[in-house]
């Protein structure tokens, strides 16, 4: 797929303070792509340098083409940005907000007004379309915040930490619509210490500490190589005198698995999906005569792999 | 661009109008306030100055009172309205509406020339009635008068040159405000 976003060797500092350095990443056209690190690593300059609001100290930014530096009036054409605080007008309605907005977009008025109402019914606002933002709470702004963004009918849409503060039922509507804008084609760009976005939104993730990117690759890759796949760990009577190959070859039949060690009674099995697969691994390991006593599931964690890279917790 | 510098320009003027009118309320407080100010100095000009003339030795000072209390009215009021224009600008900062606008492909001076036309218009509308009132009331004549060697009437003073000072200095105290705000910022970094 063709890099709709391309960074080269950005760099960010504040004086001293240096802010990104040195990074260099593609991502790709419909691709959706999560930052995932701790508050102040520089995601949110990162994303401000994506969206062409700050000025790289060095490197260069192409968006579809355009160079930020060169070209920005042209590549913002393909943007729209979601910042962290909701950035609407308070005293003005759902509908307001949308209107005011929409009419910077270069589409007619009345495709608009289309999206407009669709993004109010995606993200489960037309009840509250006609209340002020003053009166409606943080979790509906947010909501309305990303709604806003789709006016434009943009083709990469900036997200910076869009689920932080929310609760559970916002977070879902949230990535629930970003999933849906990603299977229509969208590119997703978003920044977020919540491993839950990266898991439920992003196929591909970069990992941010302290301005530098320690991994960027496919989630599924990430976990793997770094030994956090979802693994089932079962407990059985008598596991301990059946041989290992045997095990693994009545399960490598019957289910996708990456790997199986057994360590005395206890055999763990490291697999891509523990749910799906869990019935089919006991009916065959029941066939096999193994009867087993315990299960203990437990998946990959994004966590995990941010505290084996950089030694330090995702979250203080 | 979206749409052209021209339009984006008034959208956001459109955008500051229907504000106002949604804070209407808080409008009409400072209208009545301003009101009551050119009250006092009707009050002032066409009772207590004859009064005033009575104990006072007549002097060329005296019967230009109530003129000087609507100068005095107009220039409150345009620094009010500077001030609400500083804040407009930094509340925008504030909300993160400006730098959505910014992503949105449109210049920050189409933004900036929106909001201050709309104060422009405001200060306009302000200024044409505070003239009205002192011709109306005091027969101040729209003539003309000197400024820095230029031949400047009282209409030209009144309708550009208050709203544009007015704008202007909108923009240096936003300038201030921004100043500080970034230096508070660095400070608590």
């Amino acid at each position: 797929m063709e890099a709709i976003i391309k960074v080269k060797n950005l760099k960010k500092s504040f004086k001293d303070n240096v802010i990104l350095e040195n990074l260099n990443f593609e991502i790709s056209d419909g691709e959706s792509f999560g930052f995932l690190g701790p508050a102040g690593c520089g995601k949110t300059t990162l994303l401000n340098i994506l969206s062409g609001l700050i000025k790289p100290s060095s490197g260069e930014v192409w968006i579809n083409g355009y160079s930020m530096n060169t070209n920005a009036s042209k590549a913002r054409r393909f943007i729209s940005s979601v910042p962290q605080t909701s950035a609407l007008y308070s005293d003005f309605n759902a509908h307001d907000n949308l209107r005011f907005f929409g009419s910077f977009s270069p589409l007619p008025a009345k495709k608009v007004k289309e999206i407009s109402l669709e993004a109010l019914d995606l993200y489960e606002l037309t009840h509250e379309a006609h209340v002020p933002i003053k009166e409606l709470p943080y979790s509906y702004t947010k909501r309305l915040s990303i709604a806003v963004a789709m006016v434009t009918d943009p083709r990469i849409i900036l997200l910076d930490s869009p689920t932080e503060g929310l609760d559970d039922r916002s977070s879902r509507v949230i990535t629930d619509g970003l999933n849906l804008l990603s299977n229509r084609g969208k590119t997703i760009v978003l920044t977020t210490s919540y491993t839950r976005e990266i898991n439920t939104v992003c196929r591909k993730l970069g990992i941010m500490n302290n301005g530098t990117l320690l991994a960027l690759d496919y989630l599924e890759n990430i976990l793997s190589c770094f030994g956090e796949q979802n693994q089932i760990e079962l407990e059985a009577e008598g596991l301990e005198n059946i041989p290992i190959d045997i095990i693994k070859k009545q399960l490598f039949c019957s289910v996708p698995i990456e790997s199986i060690d057994k360590f005395g009674s206890t055999l763990l099995i490291k697999l891509e999906s523990t749910t799906e697969v869990l019935s089919i691994i006991l009916e065959a390991l029941g066939d096999s005569g193994i009867p087993v006593k315990n299960i203990r599931l437990s998946e990959g964690s994004l966590e995990n792999v941010f505290y084996k890279l950089s030694g330090r917790e995702l979250r203080d | 661009m979206g749409k052209n510098i021209l339009t984006s320009w008034l959208v956001v003027t459109g955008k500051d109008f229907k504000i106002l009118y949604k804070n209407r309320y808080l409008f009409l407080i400072y209208l009545a306030v301003v009101l009551s100010i050119i009250l006092l100095a009707l009050f002032i000009g066409l009772y207590l100055a004859p009064v005033m003339l009575s104990f006072f030795p007549p002097n060329e000072y005296l019967p230009a009172l109530p003129n000087f209390m609507v100068y005095f009215v107009i220039f409150t009021s345009t620094l009010y309205l500077m001030s609400m224009g500083a804040a407009s600008f930094t509340k925008e900062r504030e909300l993160g509406t400006s730098d959505r606008i910014k992503t949105m492909n449109i210049l920050p001076s189409t933004m900036i020339f929106g909001k201050m036309f709309f104060y422009y218009l405001v200060a306009l509308i302000q200024a044409i009635i505070f003239n009205g009132i002192s011709i109306f009331f005091f027969y101040e004549v729209n003539g003309m008068q000197i400024w820095m060697n230029w031949n400047v009437s009282n209409f030209f003073e009144y309708v550009f040159l208050w709203p544009l000072v007015m704008v202007c200095g909108a923009g240096v105290l936003f300038a201030l405000v921004t100043q500080i705000g970034r230096t508070t910022r660095k400070a608590v970094a």
